[in-house]
């Protein structure tokens, strides 16, 4: 019952304080009065009375100041006495100062500089309303080895006719060349995308100026308005609010601006500044096989993400038993933030959790630093227990005195985030989704807050706990003058350390696994060798080249013009170049080809229309047959090539040349090409995913409008830069080209995600492996410091010096050995995440196991080296005598 | 003989002590111990209320407010059930300190 009542009261001190207050002067008052009264009694006059009775009771204030104090709720004063006591000794141990203030510094930047990049990829909502109930819906042909494709108009429409689960679908397509000509700058390729009217009312966004298209404009025909993104309108318009209305000059026509979007708006993604309404050939609809579309749809309430897939199952398989060009096709449904960000969610989250590790390995030292601290303290907070502190005044003490390290180790971290943050992200993988969202915002702000208060907790309350367990009274009995240093009190050390060393292999693991992946990647061959090669990419306008005849003499023209400048090997076109990010397939059927061997949808292949000297100029090997010429036009008869990898899965053994093949189109029938060569397989999508087969058309024969450009150079590519880009104005000075690299870039910036992971994890596991040194090193030169005078008898009992370092580093093996078996289990545990990042190395690869456990038992074993010497070195005379 | 300023620590007992018989207001517990202690301990009337504070906040006594012989409105404290116990243990340890005190005075 007590102490309910003292609970009571204290709370109604702290919540009432303004009534107890009162009340107490009241009462105060009164006695006061009664005093005067006393002594007015005694015959004084009222002033004497009242002098007399101030003097018998004593200053008012002052008085209700100490009552204040005796109702328990002066902690806040307390504390900060503390901190004050705390910048004392902050100044009085540089040192350790400025080590504390460096650890927490370098771990709060570390992990607030990557919480602000996971918040802003993962978790920060989409720029939209009620953004969690949108969904991307995808075509599925897992039989034709497409585990997502875009979505054919037919099926939006089927879908909108049908569906139970959506509010409503819109659908968009993606323009990769939209050519901005004019306003007294240099042609200019831009990415945008045709979006159907109803997409931003279906993501509840509205344009910052003009006005959003209208459903007449859907119409082909009508379709000549476009939308612009913030960042063109002021970086291309000079932010001019009369730019609405206004015609501009795109890819060859006309377009009226009717609208600008916010700064926010990065539809599909950041990369897209201008969009057009959405039109598509009525045709599409009857043939149902243009999978060209983006589709996003909204839920209705109260429908899950689960119904809403059943109700796409159930609407394909119907649609499959309707058309039977639809066999195989499938749909599925998935919230936009997440697909958005699927490839990145697993390692973000891996660098996020390295880089807590490397924290709590820093603030690991910090408590056995503290530690240290608090048991030569030990006399001190004993006395002041004996006078009546509480354990709990202990701890809130030990922790207040960390707050000023906290507070400047904190601020120099997000100082320090704030840097990494805005230095960091431009240099990101443009890969990399939603970098735009990255800022150090509130949430980032309360996270590091969060981590602050944890740190504290954690390395603050820790020591003055185990001082406070191992109990006071054998302090002053024992002058720790104890022979061997007791066991317990190590306990909290070990424990630190052991963790430490768990946490640190974790990390090496990880990070060697990595590294070793990624050397793997960079001896894969990708089937082209892209030293000395420059790549540059063309958005050919078919407004003003308008047939294919006339596009491809004008690539003719630009190679001619390219293959004369000096220092150029060879030049050739592509549709698409490998690693770069695109991609065009087909399948493809053979003729005579069994259908067990060819599945009735075709060979599933890259599909790549070439000028002649395109594999001189990758340096693609052909293996058979010969490469395309000048006279392999669209009079000649129809040729192709194979890669080896077709000719394998085809063919197996038999020489393809001289057969024939075709794309598979449903409800039309091509024409049968014959093959005339063989070249080399190339991976084209990514390094690590050996895909499809390459099919090659001459570019006379499928002339497309967007290609790449390559060139092989004699010397160094990037030199030829200016002279190509001026080859091809001098052709058509309109003509804008893009993506201008070397393919080495190309190669590399397909891997830079990979690269960063690599070097992140590197970095943190290096650092990790520094502290967790410092960290052995530090408790076993403590344990050798306690038992000195153990040693010393040892000696002089007759015991050799390498008997003593051996004592000294078996102690370090034993923390070794049980925090190395700690880490080897976490990595064990979480071989199955990190083995989704690895390539051609398992995650649980026994090299990589070995490797890390080695460098870190060569690290702790010298850490413990250090103490250990110095312990065979004790002069039994000198210690014994000492104490 | 001049009045004692009390020793430090004792107030409590004497606090207690005092409403041992009766509740009390502030002015009638100083009044009280003046007067058991034959005007030899001398309690400085208002640091009375911080120690009142504390050990109301203990749990050790009670207060309510009520209205003084003098007709004036006063704050009655009592002991509690706790405060009982807490009187007891105080007063052993007290006779023990001033037995060993006494001691100690009359051997040198």
């Amino acid at each position: 019952m007590r102490w309910l009542t003292m609970l009571s009261m204290r709370a109604r001190a702290i919540v009432r304080a303004d009534v107890v207050d009162r009340d107490l002067d009241t009462e105060m008052r009164e006695h006061f009065d009664h005093l005067v009264d006393d002594y007015l009694a005694r015959g004084m006059t009222m002033a004497e009375a009242r002098q007399a009775a101030r003097r018998e009771f004593g200053p008012l204030t002052q008085l209700a100041e100490q009552s204040r104090d005796a109702r328990g709720v002066a902690a806040i004063a307390i504390a900060i006495q503390d901190c004050k006591y705390g910048a004392r000794l902050m100044r009085r141990a540089p040192g350790f100062s400025i080590a504390a203030v460096l650890t927490v510094a370098l771990g709060i930047g570390a992990t607030t500089a990557m919480f602000s990049v996971v918040y802003g990829v993962l978790l920060h909502p989409l720029p939209y309303g009620d953004p969690d109930r949108l969904v991307n819906i995808w075509s599925t042909a897992p039989s034709r080895g497409l585990a997502r494709a875009y979505v054919g108009m037919a099926n939006v429409n089927d879908w909108k006719a049908r569906n139970h689960s959506f509010q409503d679908i819109a659908a968009a397509r993606p323009i990769a060349n939209f050519n901005l000509v004019g306003q007294n700058a240099e042609p200019e390729r831009l990415f945008g995308a045709r979006i159907s009217s109803n997409l931003l009312p279906l993501l509840r966004v509205s344009p910052m100026l003009g006005r959003n298209f209208t459903e007449d404009e859907d119409a082909i025909g009508h379709e000549h308005v476009a939308l612009l993104s913030d960042g063109l309108w002021r970086r291309r318009f000079g932010a001019d609010r009369s730019i609405v209305g206004r015609e501009i000059s795109l890819s060859g026509m006309t377009y009226t601006v009717v609208g600008v979007m916010g700064p926010d708006f990065a539809f599909p993604s950041r990369d897209y500044q201008i969009w057009a309404p959405h039109t598509f050939d009525p045709n599409e609809l009857v043939t149902r096989a243009a999978y060209n579309y983006i589709a996003v749809a909204r839920l209705k309430p109260n429908v899950s993400i689960e119904q809403a897939n059943a109700d796409l199952a159930s609407m394909m398989s119907q649609l499959e038993r309707e058309f039977p060009q639809q066999a195989g096709v499938g749909a599925v449904a998935v919230p936009v933030l997440a697909d958005t960000v699927a490839a990145v969610r697993i390692p973000l989250y891996i660098l996020l959790a390295a880089v807590i590790a490397m924290l709590l390995i820093g603030c690991a030292n910090l408590a056995n630093l503290l530690l240290a601290r608090a048991l030569a303290r030990q006399r001190e907070l004993a006395v002041r227990a004996a006078l009546g502190a509480s354990r709990t005044r202990l701890v809130g003490q030990s922790v207040a005195e960390l707050l000023p390290v906290l507070t400047v180790g904190g601020a120099v971290g997000l100082a320090l985030a704030f840097w990494a943050v805005n230095g960091v992200v431009p240099l990101l993988p443009p890969d990399l989704p939603r970098t735009e969202n990255i800022a150090l915002n509130w949430p980032v702000l309360m996270f590091a807050g969060a981590t602050v208060a944890a740190i504290t907790v954690f390395i603050g309350a820790w020591p003055a706990l185990e001082v406070a367990r191992v109990g006071f009274p054998a302090v002053s009995a024992d002058q720790s003058r104890g022979a061997t240093g007791g066991l317990r009190r190590g306990r909290t050390r070990d424990v630190l350390v052991v963790s430490q060393i768990a946490a640190t292999l974790w990390l090496a693991i990880s990070a060697t696994l990595l590294t070793r992946s990624f050397a793997e990647l960079k001896r894969v061959n990708p089937g082209f060798r892209a030293e000395g090669v420059y790549s540059v990419h063309l958005a050919i306008p078919r407004t003003k080249y308008r047939t294919d005849r006339d596009i491809a003499a004008l690539m003719r023209r630009i190679l001619d013009r390219v293959e004369a400048l000096p220092g150029v090997v060879a030049a050739g076109m592509v549709n698409r170049l490998p690693l770069a990010g695109g991609a065009q397939t087909a399948g493809i059927e053979f003729e005579g080809i069994d259908p067990g061997v060819v599945p009735a949808q075709g060979l599933q292949s890259d599909l790549r229309p070439i000028s002649p000297d395109y594999f001189r100029a990758m340096g693609i090997p052909l293996v058979g047959g010969r490469p395309f010429n000048e006279t392999d036009d669209d009079h000649a008869p129809p040729v192709g090539i194979i890669d080896d990898r077709a000719a394998k899965l085809v063919f197996r053994g038999e020489n393809p040349i001289g057969r024939r093949f075709r794309p598979v189109i449903p409800g039309s029938s091509m024409t049968w090409r014959t093959i005339v060569g063989v070249a080399g397989h190339l991976r084209h999508e990514r390094i690590d995913e050996d895909g499809r087969p390459q099919i090659y058309w001459s570019y006379q024969q499928n002339t497309q409008d967007r290609e790449a450009l390559v060139v092989r150079t004699a010397g160094d590519p990037a030199a030829l830069a200016q002279s190509i880009a001026a080859a091809i104005r001098s052709v058509d000075p309109e003509q804008p080209i893009y993506d201008a690299r070397t393919l080495d870039d190309v190669v590399e910036r397909s891997l830079a995600q990979r690269w960063l992971q690599t070097a992140l994890l590197t970095t943190f596991a290096s650092i990790a492996l520094l502290l967790a040194s410092i960290g052995v090193y530090g408790v076993i030169a403590y344990a050798v410091g306690q038992r000195r005078r153990e040693f010393g008898i040892r000696l002089a009992l007759g015991a050799r010096r390498s008997e003593i370092v051996g004592l000294v580093m078996r102690r370090g093996a034993l923390l070794f050995a049980v925090g190395a078996a700690i880490g080897i289990g976490a990595a064990v545990a979480s071989a199955r995440v990190l083995g989704g990042l690895l390539y051609n190395v398992r995650g649980v690869d026994p090299v990589s196991f070995g490797v890390a456990t080695a460098v870190l038992l060569a690290v702790a074993m010298l850490a413990c080296g250090l103490p250990a010497r110095r312990a065979a070195a004790v002069e039994p005379s000198v210690t014994l005598r000492t104490e | 003989m001049k009045p004692v300023d009390l020793v430090q620590g004792t107030l409590d007992l004497l606090i207690l002590k005092s409403l041992v018989l009766e509740p009390l207001h502030g002015w009638a517990i100083a009044g009280r111990i003046r007067q058991l202690s034959n005007e030899v301990l001398l309690v400085q009337q208002g640091s009375l209320y911080p120690a009142l504070q504390r050990l109301e906040h203990q749990g050790w006594i009670a207060a309510k407010w009520g209205v003084s012989d003098q007709k004036r409105r006063a704050k009655f404290y009592s002991l509690t059930r706790a405060g009982r116990k807490q009187l007891d243990r105080e007063t052993a340890s007290w006779e023990r300190l001033a037995a060993a005190v006494t001691l100690v005075v009359r051997t040198t």
